[in-house]
């Protein structure tokens, strides 16, 4: 894990938690770009940034088009989006059609991060309802980056995970309190 | 089932330089991962599976290179997207010159016919003669298809809750017009459409235009470009008039202080009077 810049956290039914937990548990000083793509209602662009700030010590934001990734802060993927992560590690966003139903597609930014920012990425999948980000973990494990999955058992919803494992051998199938205590590690 | 493309930055570098000489445009300046997504899908959907067989195919198969075109920039399914923002130009922006005369208003670069059909419908409640609509097209195909004002079941199905969300209410049935060969927005428009093809390196400077609705087009763009891009819409606006661009695009270099905040909700900017 030594190269790892990058952590692409997603989820979908059932992820809200433990992505709120995540984020209200990395401290200040969390030296990384932590990304999270979640499937999000189109209509409402208002609101999700804000809950997840109330107990957060890091910088939360929704990125603009091209803006660059900085390390120590927290993405959020825009409502009705898709989000790109691109080599000279800015993120760029595109309005083209949804893909598994949704935008932001998991598999699209999973799969952007891989193939752009190679080994120093890390991808965690959690709880969800359908298959969307299985595609995009095997890209980022194919160019060398990391995948952790959530255990299906500990998942609210295990289809996602499920679909995961299915795709792809992550590096680490954790609960979500392991999950949360491995990123505390990496700092 | 359509077998995964997976194209090295090489392979799509020559896969975009190969059409560039057979179609003359130049991709290098779009954003990577859109133009890298788009090649890919585009192989996928045409069983083309390697950079080789692109390049032997777009060779043999001419038409393959406007199709190829036609698909990388037709990506949005949805009329009245951000319905707020049609809202704000609905009730907000058009009212003010409603009794000024002429209203110019410029779509630059669009490849479907989402944004240009929902001003349209939109323009319903106003007083259309006097209005100008320039629609400038990324190519001379995207242009035909957009004159022909044809949409699908897939538009109506994404546009449904945008619809909902107008103001003034309207329905599904109020907007779209269905007959056997074509489902099209119902609109009384009855100023002036200019379409010409646009070509943002080689591109003619337009001037004195009331509102541009500029939105998400950005994207495809690298930095670059977009500076260059927006440059050239900001210069083209009349002191006063309009500018609307995507949610989350952003306008960050020099020429950008030419321009105030008119809602910062919805990226809608006014060119300043002085500046």
């Amino acid at each position: 894990m030594n190269n790892i810049k990058y952590i692409v956290i997603a989820g979908s039914a059932g992820s809200f938690k433990i992505i709120t937990e995540i984020v209200d548990a990395l401290p200040k000083n969390f030296p990384y770009a932590v990304i999270l793509v979640l499937h999000r209602l189109r209509h409402i662009k208002q609101g999700f940034k804000e809950a997840l700030s109330a107990k957060s010590e890091m910088e939360i934001s929704e990125p603009f088009d091209k803006e660059k990734i900085e390390l120590n802060r927290i993405y959020i993927a825009p409502a009705n989006y898709h989000l790109f992560l691109e080599p000279d590690s800015t993120f760029a966003l595109s309005i083209e059609e949804a893909v598994n139903h949704s935008r932001p597609s998991i598999d699209l930014s999973f799969s952007s991060a891989g193939k752009s920012l190679k080994d120093k990425v890390l991808g965690i999948l959690l709880s969800g309802a359908n298959k969307d980000g299985a595609v995009g973990l095997r890209h980022i494990k194919e160019n060398g980056g990391k995948i952790i999955i959530q255990n299906p058992e500990d998942a609210v919803v295990r289809t996602m995970p499920d679909a995961g494992i299915k795709e792809i051998k992550p590096d680490k199938i954790l609960s979500s309190k392991e999950i949360i205590n491995f990123l505390l590690s990496l700092n | 089932m359509v077998s995964e493309v997976n194209l090295r930055n090489l392979e799509l570098k020559h896969i975009l330089k190969e059409v560039q000489c057979l179609s003359g445009f130049d991709f290098s300046k779009y954003a990577y991962s859109f133009i890298l997504r788009r090649t890919e899908q585009f192989m996928q959907i045409n069983s083309i599976h390697s950079e080789a067989d692109f390049i032997y195919k777009i060779n043999k198969f001419t038409n393959i290179v406007g199709q190829f075109l036609d698909f990388v920039f037709a990506q949005q399914f949805e009329l009245f997207r951000d319905a707020e923002v049609w809202n704000y130009l609905t009730n907000k922006i058009l009212p003010k010159y409603t009794n000024r005369g002429k209203l110019t208003i410029h779509f630059p670069y669009i490849a479907d016919g989402n944004d240009l059909f929902s001003l349209l419908f939109i323009l319903n409640n106003f007083s259309s003669e006097k209005i100008k609509i320039i629609v400038t097209g990324v190519t001379d195909n995207h242009i035909s298809i957009l004159k022909k004002g044809c949409f699908t079941e897939k538009h109506i199905k994404n546009s449904t809750k945008n619809i909902e969300l107008l103001s003034p209410p309207t329905d599904i049935e109020g907007v779209f017009n269905r007959n056997k060969d074509c489902i099209s927005v119902i609109n009384n428009f009855k100023g002036e459409i200019i379409y010409e093809t646009c070509d943002f390196f080689n591109y003619k400077y337009l001037t004195e235009i009331d509102i541009v609705i500029f939105r998400n087009r950005m994207l495809n763009f690298n930095k670059e470009l977009q500076e260059k891009v927006i440059k050239t819409i900001i210069n083209s606006i009349k002191k006063g008039g309009y500018l609307l661009i995507g949610a989350n695009e952003k306008i960050d270099c020099e020429i950008g202080k030419k321009l105030k905040i008119a809602d910062k909700n919805f990226n809608v900017f006014r060119k300043k009077i002085f500046f």
